[in-house]
């Protein structure tokens, strides 16, 4: 306590040698005479005012004490960036607004922002821009989630020319970026043409990977590899897999070995009631479950929904024939979470040329539990369920509203615009009709 | 009421609320007087700064609504996330329309709120900064944020060389 006494005066004598202003510290002083231990934390902020060296030889305080106080206040890492930035290099960027500042962002800060960015960039961008950033990209944080999904770009940025081998290539990258996450790998995706052994050479090397994502589906069966593969990973949370890794014996394998797993992803082609079953049957504890597959049936949707007591999320997007029905929406009443989405519900909406991929729809087409009182409103509902967000059904104008925001501030609102207008129409007209039934 | 000083000695009467959005603040004040000088930020961000928390703590106030909740959740995909999305539509929609500010700026006001600890606004900022970096060459980051290639030729060679794999035109 001796010592953040002797600090607080230590502050309070800065404070009163500062030109700005000496009031409040001393106030700060009257008020407390047996400071609190967590009234370091206002010491640390007056320690800001001034450099250290200003501060020892002000206070003629004990060079030791000062910098016991200064390691508490490191502790955090926020306040060492606002240490750093409120004693030398801030003052110098605020006289030469000119001058280096962004290549002077702490570290943390830096990591934080290369994290949301993709492989290519920390490898042929920010890398290159100068020293401190090229240090800032040796961070093993800003490599703990590999996206290769979008590989075309990825290779393009990175300037990889077309005539080499891909695959060579992709392996050179991902080598070298499981390298730079020091093997502490959380989350990959990989790109439509990898093979069994990439799977195999990420799960050896990263033993604390947690969500994978494997798309492949046209190399042979190698369903050996790909258990050796799962063997290896305790902490997996959730896979994407192709609909060949949809054997009973794989997802025993499966469920054996990562006792974490909660979300399965299947890539498929056509999922039918039986494959719906071994996957109940096998991993009974899924919570979240995706199936991007153009014709799944209502039957197996209903499995789903019966086998997965657990289940609380639901994507069945991206289907083209028409699976829901009354049954499917009825049983579906209890998950949190239900996406889904087809051409054939959205009706004119698809066909219309500004759409695109139907981003927009994705995003607005959930609907919750509380959605859905009775099987009487699903069916009143049936033509629109994908455009609003209809919680709170209670409430109708809030509801408009918030469905209308939620489409307005999607991210590529201005390409679907024309289409934005069609969705708002509709919905306002389906709005106008639930409020005066006729 | 809170009184904030900044750096050039302008000062700023904001309700609690509105400064407590910045933990520092909230832990100072808890302890000291209403009058909170802080010299490393200047007017001019200062000012940005409120509107933000001002905002913020407006939304803030009322408790989350199930159905922003539910959004939230969906949003949060099967990977890692790095920061809690912004749920109210709404306000993610004026968070959007907030960060339309050169990168100057935007570099003043991650200092300052970095500083602040206000936790919410140094992640859009960040989201921001990353959104413009992404997809560009490095020669273009330099330009845009006005950054200084203090590599000498040979580091830059250097450099190439451990990507060689990538660069190599066989």
């Amino acid at each position: 306590m001796r010592v953040e006494v002797n600090v607080i005066s230590a502050a309070v004598c800065v404070d009163s040698a500062s030109r700005c202003r000496p009031a409040a510290p001393n106030q700060v002083w009257r008020r407390w005479p047996e400071p609190p231990v967590r009234n370091l934390l206002l010491v640390s902020w007056l320690l800001l005012r001034r450099p250290t060296s200003n501060l020892r030889r002000l206070c003629r305080a004990p060079k030791k004490r000062v910098v016991k106080v200064f390691n508490v206040t490191l502790i955090r890492g926020r306040r060492r960036d606002a240490v750093t930035m409120a004693t030398g290099k801030r003052a110098a960027g605020r006289e030469n607004p000119n001058g280096r500042r962004w290549e002077d962002l702490n570290p943390e800060l830096l990591v934080t922002i290369f994290q949301r960015l993709g492989v290519a960039d920390l490898i042929a961008g920010v890398p290159f821009v100068c020293s401190s950033w090229r240090a800032a990209t040796l961070d093993p944080l800003c490599w703990l989630e590999l996206d290769f999904r979008d590989w075309i770009r990825i290779f393009q940025q990175i300037g990889v020319s077309p005539s080499c081998d891909l695959r060579s290539v992709f392996s050179h990258i991902l080598r070298f970026a499981v390298a730079r996450s020091r093997h502490l790998l959380k989350c990959i995706y990989f790109p439509s043409f990898v093979f069994d052994e990439d799977l195999f050479n990420v799960a050896t090397s990263c033993p604390r990977l947690e969500f994978f994502d494997f798309p492949n589906g046209d190399s042979a069966m190698e369903v050996e590899l790909f258990c050796n593969a799962i063997t290896r990973l305790k902490f997996l949370r959730g896979m994407k897999v192709n609909e060949r890794f949809i054997e009973f014996d794989v997802l025993q394998h499966v469920n054996q070995c990562c006792v974490h797993l909660t979300d399965l992803g299947v890539f498929s082609h056509g999922m039918d009631a039986r494959m719906a079953s071994i996957i109940c049957e096998s991993l009974p504890s899924i919570r979240k479950l995706e199936i991007t597959d153009p014709a799944i049936s209502s039957q197996a949707i209903i499995v789903f929904l019966d086998g997965l007591k657990e289940l609380e999320h639901f994507d069945i997007s991206g289907y083209k024939n028409s699976p829901i029905t009354d049954v499917v929406l009825k049983k579906a009443l209890r998950l949190k979470i239900f996406i889904w989405n087809s051409g054939i519900e959205l009706g004119e909406f698809i066909d219309c040329s500004f759409c695109g991929p139907n981003i927009v729809m994705k995003e607005s087409c959930m609907t919750s539990k509380s959605t859905f009182q009775s099987v009487e409103d699903v069916s009143a509902l049936f033509e629109f369920h994908e455009l609003v967000d209809l919680r709170e059904k209670h409430c109708i104008p809030q509801k408009s509203c918030k469905c209308l925001d939620l489409l307005d501030c999607s991210e590529d609102y201005s390409l679907h615009k024309p289409c934005m207008c069609m969705l708002k129409e509709k919905v306002m007209e389906w709005l106008t009709e639930v409020k005066n039934p006729s | 009421m809170i009184k904030l000083v900044s750096g050039d000695g302008a000062e700023f009467e904001v309700e609690e609320e509105v400064a407590f959005q910045s933990k520092i603040i909230k832990d100072i004040v808890a302890d000291a007087d209403d009058v909170i000088p802080l010299p490393t930020v200047s007017s001019k961000v200062l000012i940005q700064v409120i509107e933000y928390c001002r905002k913020h703590a407006a939304v803030n106030s009322f408790p989350l609504s199930p159905s922003s909740s539910a959004a939230a959740a969906a949003s949060s995909s099967s990977s890692i996330s790095y920061s809690k999305p912004v749920s109210d539509p709404a306000l993610r929609a004026w968070d959007n329309e907030f960060v339309k500010l050169n990168n100057s700026s935007l570099f003043d006001i991650v200092i300052a709120a970095n500083y602040l600890d206000i936790e919410e606004l140094v992640d859009l900022v960040l989201e921001t900064v990353a959104d413009r970096i992404k997809g560009k060459q490095a020669q273009e980051i330099r330009r845009q944020f006005n950054i200084e290639n203090d590599f000498t030729p040979e580091e830059e060679e250097a450099l190439r060389r451990e990507n060689s794999w990538a660069f190599q035109n066989n």
